[in-house]
């Protein structure tokens, strides 16, 4: 019976200190600016390129005098290549559909002197996050933004790690994005993960209804990228200021193409 | 030697992990999940001696905050480990009948969305929410089932 009792007490204390030592490596976190959670991303590279196959051409017949195994390799090698022939297709029709997309994006962007990424959406982490593709490797920074095929913000990049990034979008309570009209009226747009506000910093230059808004000095492309038209929403003027609440409505999938301008 | 008992432990969280963040992909036009990590934490937690993962459990959660959070490193082993710790707990000292085990893995998953608990507090027990933790539930109490026979 006390020797239950110990080992009751023993598993606890071996769960309490593993509890105090994560939250130990937190605080050390915390105090050293995220060194351990920037160190070990940027020295090891986890590759996350899930359309790599495996070769099987690489099978070896010890005894291949015999013509039974000989049609058994043949066999092997022209099932081999149906199934190379089949991601290539696969292959081939990704391809198609990332072309379409460019020229989607490409009919509906002004910004052509720039460089573009495109980037796709790996995970999702518990905390409702974007993984997606490009990352230190591709030259992509913290902060930088992230558009959709029609040319418009959808977020930036909150941590670039080597191969991928985590994107902050609309729906991120953390998502703070300042922005700017045609007229220099600047703005602050904030999220609570449901409603995306839109406040004006300042005096307004203008008492015309607020329409399209842009990226502005703070992402290096001033009025580069449109992010959202204001024209069909409810705009409440304060004062000088105005306010705008606009309901996300964020739909992504695996196949989402997203475009990352590299020159800043 | 004693520690290379926890290698496999270790490959199938970090898998589970995965396969998790690749369902919350699969999911999101249906604006639903299935918590398969926290699924698999409570049911080693309630099931077996939780005392041998709880090594590679901690090893799980510094790999998920490290390599697929914006968080600080610790804060989801520290979280992983409180599940434990509670399931863990709660299974020794409460008898096993269905409400029981449904506050258990309802609590668990209170803890398990504790960050977004707090980021998304006004909009966090929506339709989804409930309909994620049901399934969840279901999902779990099946598998208990199975490893019971």
């Amino acid at each position: 019976m006390q020797k239950q009792n110990i080992g009751f007490i023993r598993k606890y204390i071996v769960y309490l200190l593993f509890l105090f030592l994560s939250l130990l490596i937190g605080v050390v976190d915390f105090f050293s600016n995220s060194f351990i959670s920037n160190y070990f991303p940027n020295k090891l590279e986890i590759n996350l390129n899930f359309t790599e196959k495996i070769n099987f051409s690489n099978l070896e017949f010890t005894n291949s005098f015999y013509f039974k195994q000989k049609i058994v390799s043949e066999n092997i090698r022209l099932k081999q290549e149906v199934l190379d022939l089949r991601l290539l297709e696969v292959k081939n029709q990704e391809l198609e559909a990332k072309l379409n997309s460019f020229e989607i994006f490409i009919s509906k962007t002004e910004n052509l002197e720039f460089q573009f990424l495109n980037s796709n959406l790996i995970f999702i982490n518990s905390n409702g996050e974007f993984l997606i593709q490009g990352g230190k490797s591709s030259s992509l920074e913290t902060g930088d933004i992230v558009l959709n095929e029609d040319g418009f913000v959808v977020g930036y990049l909150g941590e670039v790690f080597n191969d991928y990034s985590i994107l902050e979008t609309f729906s991120s309570v953390r998502f703070s994005l300042q922005a700017m009209d045609k007229k220099e009226n600047l703005f602050l747009l904030t999220s609570n993960g449901n409603t995306l506000t839109i406040s004006s910093l300042g005096k307004l230059n203008s008492d015309e209804k607020v329409s399209l808004i842009y990226t502005d000095v703070s992402f290096g492309n001033i009025g580069k990228f449109p992010i959202i038209n204001l024209a069909p929403f409810q705009q409440t003027v304060t004062g000088e200021k105005i306010l705008v609440n606009i309901p996300i409505s964020e739909y992504f999938t695996s196949h989402t193409n997203f475009y990352i301008p590299l020159n800043k | 030697m004693k520690y290379i008992r926890f290698i496999p432990y270790l490959i199938l969280f970090i898998t589970i992990q995965l396969i998790q963040l690749m369902l919350n992909v699969v999911f999101l036009p249906f604006e639903f999940n299935i918590e398969i990590f926290l699924i698999f934490l409570v049911l080693f937690g309630s099931l077996f001696d939780s005392e041998k993962i709880i090594f590679p459990i901690f090893l799980t959660g510094i790999f998920y905050d490290l390599f697929f959070s914006t968080n600080f490193v610790g804060v989801y082993s520290s979280l992983y480990i409180f599940i434990l710790l509670f399931v863990s707990y709660a299974n020794d000292k409460f008898t096993k009948s269905y409400f029981q085990k449904a506050l258990i893995f309802f609590l668990s998953y209170l803890m398990y969305n504790f960050l977004n608990l707090i980021e998304y507090y006004s909009t966090f027990f929506t339709f989804n929410s409930i309909l994620n933790f049901s399934i969840s539930f279901l999902i779990f109490i099946s598998l208990e089932k199975l490893i019971n026979r």
